[in-house]
Parts: C-alpha cells; sequence; structure tokens
C-alpha cells in the first residue's frame, strides 16, 4: 500500500469514526483494510471494523434466504402430490379409471363424428388391421397404468405393515412390564 | 400461509435474527446458517404461524433458542474432549485461525458495545447491527439527524478505544 493509498485510508477511517461515510464508503475501508500490504499502525482499526462489518450479513443472504424458501415450497408440492397417492390410493384409481374412460370417450367421439371417408377403409382386412393396432395400442396404455397403481398400492401396504409391526413392538414392550 | 405471505412477513426479520445469532455465536458463516435453519423450520410450522400475533417476536426467540443450543452443544463438547486442540476445531467451522480472530474480536467489539451508555448503544445498534437508515431511526428514537451522527462517532470512537486497550493490554 503506497503513501497515497495509507492517506486516503486515514481520511476514510476519520470519516468512518465520525459517522460521515456513505455505505460504498464504507465498502471500500473494508476493502482498504483486507490488503495484504497493510501497514501495521491500521491493524487494530481492521480487527475492530471486520469485527463491526460482521454484523452485517452477506449481500446475497436475502437471496439466499429467498431461494431456500422457494425450495421448500416447490419440495413440499411434490411431497404432497405423494402423500395424496399414498393417502388416498383408491379414489387416486377411481379418478384414474374416470379420467381414461373419458378420454376414451373423446376419442371415440371424435371419431364417428369425423367425416365417413376418414372412418372408411378399402377391405375388411384393413379394418381389421387397425382395429388391431389401436386395441394393442389401448392395451398398453392401460398396462401402463395398472402398474403405476400397483406400484403405489403395494408402497401404501407395506407402510402400513410396517407401521402395525412397530405398534405390535411397542405393545409387547409394554406388556413386559 | 403461501410462499408469498410466507416472505412477506418472514424475510424482512432475517437481518435481525442473523445479529441475533451472532451475538451469540460470533461467526458470520455460523450465524447464517443458523438463520437458514431457521427459516426451514418456520416454513415447516407455517399452517400454524398464522396463530401467532407476534411473528418478529416469535422469529427472535425461536433463533436465539437455536443459537444457545448450537453454544451449550460447543461448551459440552469442550468438556468432553480433553484436548483444546479438539474443543477448537469442534467449534469452528472452516478456516480455523481467521475464525479464532475474527471470534474474538466479535466477542470483544459486543462486550464494549454492552458497556456503552443507553443512547449510544441503541443508536449503534440500529445502525450498525440491524443496518436501519438515519430516517427509521429519526422515527424510531424520535432524535434529529444531527443528534444521531453524534451519538454514533461518539459510539465508534468509544469502541475503537476500547477496542485498541484491549489489544494492547
Amino acid at each position: 500500500m503506497n503513501i497515497d493509498q495509507q492517506k486516503k485510508l486515514r481520511e476514510l477511517l476519520d470519516r468512518y469514526y465520525a459517522a460521515d461515510t456513505t455505505a460504498d464508503e464504507e465498502k471500500k475501508i473494508l476493502e482498504m483494510l483486507s490488503d495484504s500490504g497493510l501497514p501495521d499502525e491500521f491493524l487494530p482499526d481492521r480487527e475492530m471494523i471486520e469485527a463491526m462489518f460482521a454484523f452485517v450479513p452477506d449481500e446475497s443472504f436475502e437471496t439466499r434466504l429467498s431461494d431456500t424458501i422457494d425450495a421448500l415450497a416447490s419440495k413440499g408440492r411434490k411431497g404432497k402430490l405423494k402423500s395424496i397417492i399414498l393417502r388416498y390410493p383408491k379414489i387416486v384409481k377411481c379418478s384414474m379409471a374416470a379420467s381414461l374412460a373419458a378420454l376414451i370417450a373423446v376419442m371415440v367421439i371424435t371419431r364417428i363424428n369425423a367425416p365417413l371417408t376418414e372412418r372408411t377403409y378399402m377391405s375388411p382386412k384393413d379394418t381389421y388391421e387397425q382395429t388391431t393396432m389401436a386395441l394393442m395400442f389401448f392395451a398398453d396404455a392401460l398396462n401402463k397404468g395398472y402398474n403405476a397403481i400397483e406400484i403405489a398400492d403395494s408402497t401404501t401396504v407395506d407402510a402400513t405393515e410396517k407401521a402395525i409391526d412397530a405398534l405390535a413392538t411397542i405393545g409387547t414392550y409394554f406388556a413386559d412390564y | 400461509m403461501d410462499t408469498e405471505e410466507f416472505k412477506d412477513v418472514f424475510l424482512p426479520l432475517g437481518r435481525l435474527m442473523y445479529v441475533e445469532a451472532i451475538k451469540i455465536l460470533h461467526s458470520q458463516a455460523d450465524a447464517e446458517d443458523a438463520v437458514q435453519d431457521m427459516f426451514t423450520k418456520l416454513w415447516e410450522h407455517r399452517e400454524s404461524l398464522e396463530l401467532i400475533n407476534n411473528p418478529r417476536a416469535y422469529a427472535i426467540t425461536m433463533v436465539r433458542n437455536h443459537c444457545l443450543n448450537i453454544f451449550n452443544s460447543a461448551i459440552h463438547r469442550q468438556t468432553e474432549e480433553a484436548e483444546p486442540e479438539n474443543v477448537i476445531a469442534a467449534v469452528l467451522s472452516t478456516d480455523p485461525l481467521y475464525e479464532i480472530e475474527n471470534r474474538d474480536c466479535i466477542g470483544k467489539v459486543l462486550e464494549i458495545i454492552d458497556a456503552l451508555p443507553e443512547n449510544q448503544r441503541k443508536i449503534i445498534t440500529l445502525h450498525d447491527m440491524e443496518g436501519r437508515t438515519n430516517q427509521e431511526i429519526e422515527q424510531i428514537t424520535g432524535l434529529s439527524s444531527d443528534n444521531i451522527r453524534q451519538l454514533l462517532s461518539r459510539a465508534r470512537k468509544a469502541i475503537r478505544s476500547h477496542f485498541f486497550l484491549i489489544c494492547k493490554s
């Protein structure tokens, strides 16, 4: 740190102690005090002012708090959906079945309302092939939905069994006494 | 309480919670961690927070208790672990040398602030610790801008002279 910088720092420090500095000037003081070539005469000032500035949280602190809340909020939404699936498997199954039925109904109605030429095939063979393909797609989709329901169901059963086991252990423990 | 409502109520209290935490923990990093932990806890209990009349007092009490627990755990470890190096390692998180010096200085400054005359202590707490503007301090204390600057200056100078004396001794 050269003589001019030292003079500047002394001037800023005098103004700091006179409570006459702006926030930017105070940042500048902190920056100058952290200089590795700081003369010994400024070391007590450095220790004191660094301690005083420790009461000011990092500039990004509030943003980080806000981000934490956002992360917790989005995590909560996913967790809520999962807990609804596990808590009410029958309702979820019924909802899925109703949605599937509605989807099929919409598809059928759309096909019926379509112009006659679009749902007419040239030969019975073409009709048979198209029908087989449609049924295969339908069976595949249904199978996937059914597997998801099975997984949700088995998870619920596992959790219930574990809870029953835990209660039984507690019951045994109290029975021993 | 939804996300926006939660932020509106508790985010402005973050700085106050941080000051409360650093008064006990004497470390910036630990104080920030403690406040983050408390925000997570507050969020988890957000359903019941609507029943609280004074969120400011509630949040500050919460962070104070949490920091006292951290502090007491560190003391407990101190008595359990015979080696002084272990004690320091247990209490400090990163960059031990800097942390030790910085913690000591924060502790000294806090002791000096506590010993200041009431009016100086109030002004330096509001201005340098809670980060309030001169206008806000005028509203809170009813003092004029010149009076506030004078008290702040006296407080800073008193801290400097006491701090330098401690450092010399």
